[in-house]
């Protein structure tokens, strides 16, 4: 890969190239992490096209376009979630109760009113034999994905921002709070709710749903 | 005196809700000592908890094994004609502009 310092701006025939290239990648990469609005992931694959063009250092070489492109619109994402997790503030959730005493951390469906589980999580007979084993070969799986992203597209879009920033991307609680700026405890309890009820869609539609493998 | 009062009673009195909750913190963070301890020792007892903890690591392998690999929300995951359509116009425009 060729590193183009101090490049000229590129010609209209190269950014129409790199749409022409890039452009569905882009937007799946974005309408992955954004949720269900498609207008959202567009504006972000023109915004990120855009800097592409304004900016001096280019990479070429079909691939190492790609990439270069995608931490470009990995850069706008951060923004757009960070301005809208701003726009609608976290509401204060706490431990010692929050705008609701009994039910501060959300899983009052979980759990009864002595902290018992309500459905004890099940045995995952799959997570034992494939993810545990080999969780690649689960991870590959386009029916398994699926599965996935149905169950990620029934949480709250924030919570499904935060536990994709988080899982996915491998960025440390601290810095996701410091970038998206919200509190520890408040991210702590929307990674609890998001990861109790990922567990539990994975739980019903995937490893107890007879697709078990 | 009284934190190690509060420490046993920590222990001793964790329910699962309150287990489940450390156990996803666990995942972020560094527990305190004493919320270690009271996890630990509500592991040894309750099945359902254990189960819990185990499937929150499958869960993150899952997830951070899926990177790039995103499944999409729904619906189409290329841009629609029109949309790229509306992309490459602004381009242009700006690449003239320039």
């Amino acid at each position: 890969m060729d590193v183009v310092q101090n490049a000229p701006a590129p010609s209209p025939q190269t950014a129409a190239r790199w749409l022409e290239d890039h452009g569905d990648a882009l937007y799946a990469y974005a309408r992955a992490r954004v949720g269900r609005d498609p207008h959202i992931a567009e504006d972000l694959v023109q915004e990120a096209l855009l800097a592409a063009m304004a900016s001096a250092n280019r990479l070429e070489g079909q691939a190492a376009e790609r990439s270069w492109l995608i931490g470009i619109l990995r850069h706008k994402l951060l923004d757009h979630l960070r301005t809208s997790l701003r726009e609608r503030p976290f509401s204060v959730v706490n431990a010692r109760g929050g705008d609701d005493a009994d039910d501060a951390d959300g899983l009052a469906d979980l759990f009864d009113r002595r902290g018992r589980w309500k459905t004890p999580p099940s045995k995952w007979t799959a997570a034992t034999t494939a993810a545990a084993a080999d969780p690649h070969a689960l991870a590959e799986s386009a029916e398994f994905k699926d599965v996935l992203g149905h169950c990620l597209s029934r949480l709250p879009s924030r919570m499904a921002h935060l536990s994709w920033l988080r899982a996915a991307e491998g960025i440390e609680t601290r810095e996701l709070c410091r970038q998206l700026d919200v509190s520890e405890v408040n991210a702590w309890t929307l990674l609890h709710r998001a990861r109790s009820r990922l567990r539990r869609c994975l739980s019903l539609h995937w490893f107890e749903g007879g697709k078990a493998r | 005196m009284s934190f190690l009062w509060r420490a046993l009673a920590t222990i001793l009195l964790l329910t699962c809700r309150q287990a489940a909750t450390l156990l996803s913190q666990a995942e972020d963070r560094r527990l305190a000592a004493h919320h270690r301890a009271a996890v630990a020792v509500h592991l040894i007892t309750c099945r359902s908890c254990r189960r819990y903890r185990r499937q929150l690591v499958a869960l993150r392998q899952l997830l951070a094994l899926m990177g790039d690999a995103a499944p999409v929300y729904g619906g189409a995951q290329r841009l629609s004609p029109q949309a790229a359509a509306r992309v490459r116009s602004v381009l242009e425009r700006r690449a003239e502009g320039s």
